[in-house]
């Protein structure tokens, strides 16, 4: 399932629990539903990105050679990347892969959450939590680090706090209930990861482009010494022109200058999704946790301005997403 | 004058290694010896791992040595920009690219809080 889809149904759930405060019990599983698929969309994602910055050497051997091996007056010989880019990227990639370990953990503290709120039985709730809040601990400070150059004792306050979410005057008396407590202490954890992922999508963006980038600089490569067909850029320019398009040389400069502009062109609407999906993710956190607030209130819950977002995200994806597959014979 | 801020300090770190690697196949293509296509290489590596060690480290560090050396860096990425638009020759381009890459060590020296 698509990330989008992952958020709509998360958002979804949440919408669904309004007017149950005083059995708490079913909105908390839907609560939790939702805080389960938003949390491993969003981490799906980091780790993409992960994955991504502890994979480039490879290709950028073989283009590398490529380019030497291409112009008659070098030597033809292997080129590899000093073993320091390497080592970086993957220094990078670890600390990236710390945002994926914390939505991890408050996806188990959410899926405790579920199953003591569906069976009301002995989920390890406090576990849970605690791990989830630990691991959002050490995400915040490491992205506060990354993005403003100091370690917090806490979460970068500044983004935002609980209150902001309406917890600020909530009674002492609700919180006796284990699944409000429970809520409350997953719904500190997201506040972490939030904020973190908040303060660190400075850094996101810029990782974004250079992965992109790296990647566009390779096919451009590819395709230049005929190792890579220009189809599907052509397929993605006649579908965004909305044309039937005829190449009449495709060895010409003027079709392998217009390939190159146009691939760039894609490689930035790439960049603006990708960007786009991570804010997405913030939402879908703050979503939760004005869910967890409504919760304890037992209010009806309202995310209307979370779906305007999303509308506009539908909006963008919608014009990038590959066209569906074809129906099944007989259909 | 205001002080320049981390994230704009990496933003021209990362814009001098970007518009260096977008063309690199037109200067490994005009190299004439295998030392210019080293030299291209290494200019290239350069601002990479300054990119990604400023991305992983702290560019927090303020004061006129630093803003000195962001407005260096800047400069220097004009150049390199000023050398691809203008057509300039491969030595002049790969001199152009040199001087960024001492300028954004500086910078990332003198911001990084670790330094």
């Amino acid at each position: 399932m698509s990330f989008r889809a992952y958020l709509c149904l998360a958002l979804a759930a949440t919408a669904l629990l309004g007017g149950c405060a005083a059995a708490p019990r079913a909105p908390a599983t839907s609560l939790a539903e939702a805080g389960v698929k938003a949390t491993a969309s969003f981490s799906a994602e980091v780790r993409e990105t992960q994955a991504q910055l502890g994979g480039i050497e490879v290709g950028d051997a073989f283009t590398a050679t490529l380019r030497q091996c291409s112009n008659p007056k070098l030597t033809c010989r292997e080129v590899v990347e000093p073993a320091a880019l390497s080592d970086e990227r993957r220094r990078l990639a670890a600390v990236v892969g710390l945002r994926a370990r914390a939505l991890d953990k408050l996806g188990a503290a959410y899926a405790a959450l579920q199953t003591e709120a569906a069976y009301d039985q002995g989920a390890d709730l406090s576990g849970a939590a605690g791990d989830a809040v630990t691991a959002a601990n050490a995400f915040a400070a490491e992205a506060a680090r990354l993005d403003r150059g100091v370690t917090p004792s806490a979460v970068p306050t500044a983004v935002a706090s609980l209150a902001d979410f309406g917890f600020g005057l909530l009674g002492e008396q609700l919180q006796r209930k284990r699944l409000l407590k429970a809520s409350r202490e997953i719904a500190r954890a997201t506040l972490l990861v939030r904020n973190g992922m908040v303060a660190e999508a400075g850094s996101f963006d810029r990782l974004t482009q250079y992965l992109v980038g790296e990647r566009t600089s390779a096919r451009i490569t590819l395709m230049k010494a005929g190792y890579l067909s220009t189809d599907d850029v052509m397929k993605e320019v006649a579908q965004q022109l909305n044309l039937t398009l005829t190449v009449p040389d495709p060895s010409s400069e003027s079709y392998r200058m217009a390939i190159q502009a146009s691939l760039r062109a894609l490689a930035q609407q790439e960049v603006i999704e990708t960007q786009e999906r991570y804010r997405a993710g913030i939402a879908a956190l703050g979503a939760l946790l004005q869910s967890h607030a409504q919760l304890e209130k037992g209010k009806p819950i309202s995310i209307a301005g979370v779906e305007a977002v999303l509308t506009r995200l539908d909006a963008s994806l919608a014009a990038a997403a590959p066209p569906p597959p074809p129906p099944p014979p007989g259909h | 004058m205001d002080s320049s801020t981390p994230g704009e300090r990496l933003a021209v770190i990362f814009k001098a290694y970007s518009i260096a690697r977008d063309q690199q196949d037109n200067d490994i293509a005009l190299a004439d010896s295998d030392q210019e296509a080293d030299a291209v290489r290494s200019n290239l590596a350069s601002l990479q791992l300054a990119y990604l060690r400023a991305e992983r480290s702290q560019l927090e560090a303020n004061g006129a040595a630093v803003e000195s050396a962001y407005q260096a860096a800047e400069s220097a990425t004009d150049d390199v920009e000023h050398a691809y638009r203008s057509g300039a020759a491969l030595a002049d381009r790969i001199r152009a690219v040199s001087g960024a890459v001492t300028a954004v060590a500086s910078l990332a020296a003198k911001a990084s809080a670790l330094a």
